[in-house]
């Protein structure tokens, strides 16, 4: 009991710290700007085809790529699946190929970005040979 | 872990994430002034129960108007249903909505904002009213396209070959009402031809058409316009053998 009130108490205090150290309280909980978040991407990729999401951060920050999985009928063990991340622009996502990344529950690619509204794409060069389900997480600051 | 612990770990993150940066206060938009406008046409299909998006980015502070200024089946012929037209963000897969509007094809506005720096999005998307593909165009107007040099008349004449058509663009410098005249049409045999008034597009695609009509010798038809540019299109709709010549003209605000 004593070492649960203990760890309150530190919470608490990293608490006073964490607020009182600036200047711009926030009014409300949350969402906290600048606190990651993860958004998950799922979606049907086709073969030779590309699909793309969109996410907004306040911050600058880290954005990691992690893709959980790829799931179909012809889906190649050794098969690397390109990824980047641009602005969004026009109809789609102009991005151009930062990473060629395979299924893990680690995050595969992490690239430094300022505030503003991104898109990632994920495509297949030419390794699937039927339509493939995808589960791709986005971390980046709120 | 323990609840505790997830605690103090979830306060470390906290404390080590939530920094004292205070650089995002929302910035203020410096309007353009003058008549300088930029103007930028998103064209596409859109399905039965689908949507399209489309993502442009603004350096700097600019008023923007949005609308729906064409909608028409695979003839070209103008459809009387509605799209969701959305102003907002990218989010997702979509266009997260800061502005919506549920809307026929029209030349007027139909969604303004004065935009900050940033990345945006439009996006049209069938409410369930289109039972076929159909083809939109979404007028796209950054700036202030008005200016001082007022109103006038354009005289429009010019031949229109069999199957073929013709179109040209005029400018309105304020909102107002357009008359377009069709004062004549030879050889006597062709009793009429199709008018269609619209907006250009800026691929060089040509004159998306709002409206469409059946145009006759002393024939006139009014349109509500804003400041900007616009187009008429003259075709045939067979009843031309050879060729035809019509004059008409175009009374602009």
């Amino acid at each position: 009991m004593r070492k649960v009130f203990r760890i309150h108490a530190i919470a608490g205090l990293l608490g006073l710290v964490a607020v009182a150290g600036c200047g711009d309280e926030p009014t409300t909980p949350s969402p906290q700007p600048g606190i990651p978040v993860t958004e998950t991407f799922t979606g049907t990729l086709q073969p030779s085809g590309v699909a793309s999401y969109a996410f907004s951060m306040s911050r600058a920050g880290n954005v990691a790529l992690t893709l959980l999985s790829v799931t179909g009928p012809s889906v190649p063990d050794d098969a690397l699946f390109p990824v980047g991340i641009a602005t969004p622009a026009g109809s789609g996502c102009p991005a151009l190929t930062d990473a060629a990344i395979r299924p893990g529950a680690s995050p595969q690619h992490t690239v430094a970005k300022q505030a503003g509204v991104y898109c990632v794409q994920i495509s297949d060069s030419a390794r699937l040979g039927a339509p493939a389900t995808f589960v791709l997480n986005i971390t980046h600051p709120k | 872990m323990t609840r505790a612990g997830a605690s103090v770990a979830a306060l470390l993150a906290l404390a080590v994430l939530s920094g004292c940066n205070s650089n995002d206060e929302p910035t203020t938009p410096t309007p353009t002034t003058g008549s300088s406008a930029n103007v930028i046409v998103f064209s596409g299909t859109v399905a039965p129960a689908g949507s399209q998006i489309f993502s442009f980015t603004i350096a700097g502070g600019v008023p923007l108007r949005v609308s729906l200024g064409s909608l028409t089946d695979a003839n070209s012929q103008p459809l009387p249903q509605s799209l969701r037209l959305t102003f907002g963000i990218p989010q997702g897969t979509g266009c997260s909505g800061l502005q919506t509007v549920i809307t026929p094809a029209t030349l007027a506005t139909q969604l303004s904002a004065m935009l900050s720096p940033g990345t945006y999005c439009v996006s049209v998307t069938d409410i369930g009213q289109l039972g076929t593909p159909a083809t939109f165009g979404v007028r796209l107007v950054f700036g202030d396209p008005r200016s001082d040099d007022g109103g006038g008349t354009i005289t429009y004449t010019s031949t229109v070959l069999q199957g073929g058509f013709t179109s040209r663009t005029f400018d309105a410098t304020q909102a107002g009402t357009a008359v377009v005249l069709f004062d004549t049409i030879e050889p006597g045999s062709v009793s009429s031809l199709s008018l269609g008034i619209g907006f250009p597009r800026t691929d060089g695609g040509g004159c998306q058409i709002t409206q469409l009509h059946t145009a006759t010798r002393g024939s006139q038809f009014a349109v509500n316009v804003e400041a900007g540019t616009y187009c008429v299109r003259v075709a045939d709709v067979g009843t031309v053998t050879g060729s035809a010549t019509f004059t008409l003209r175009i009374q602009h605000p």
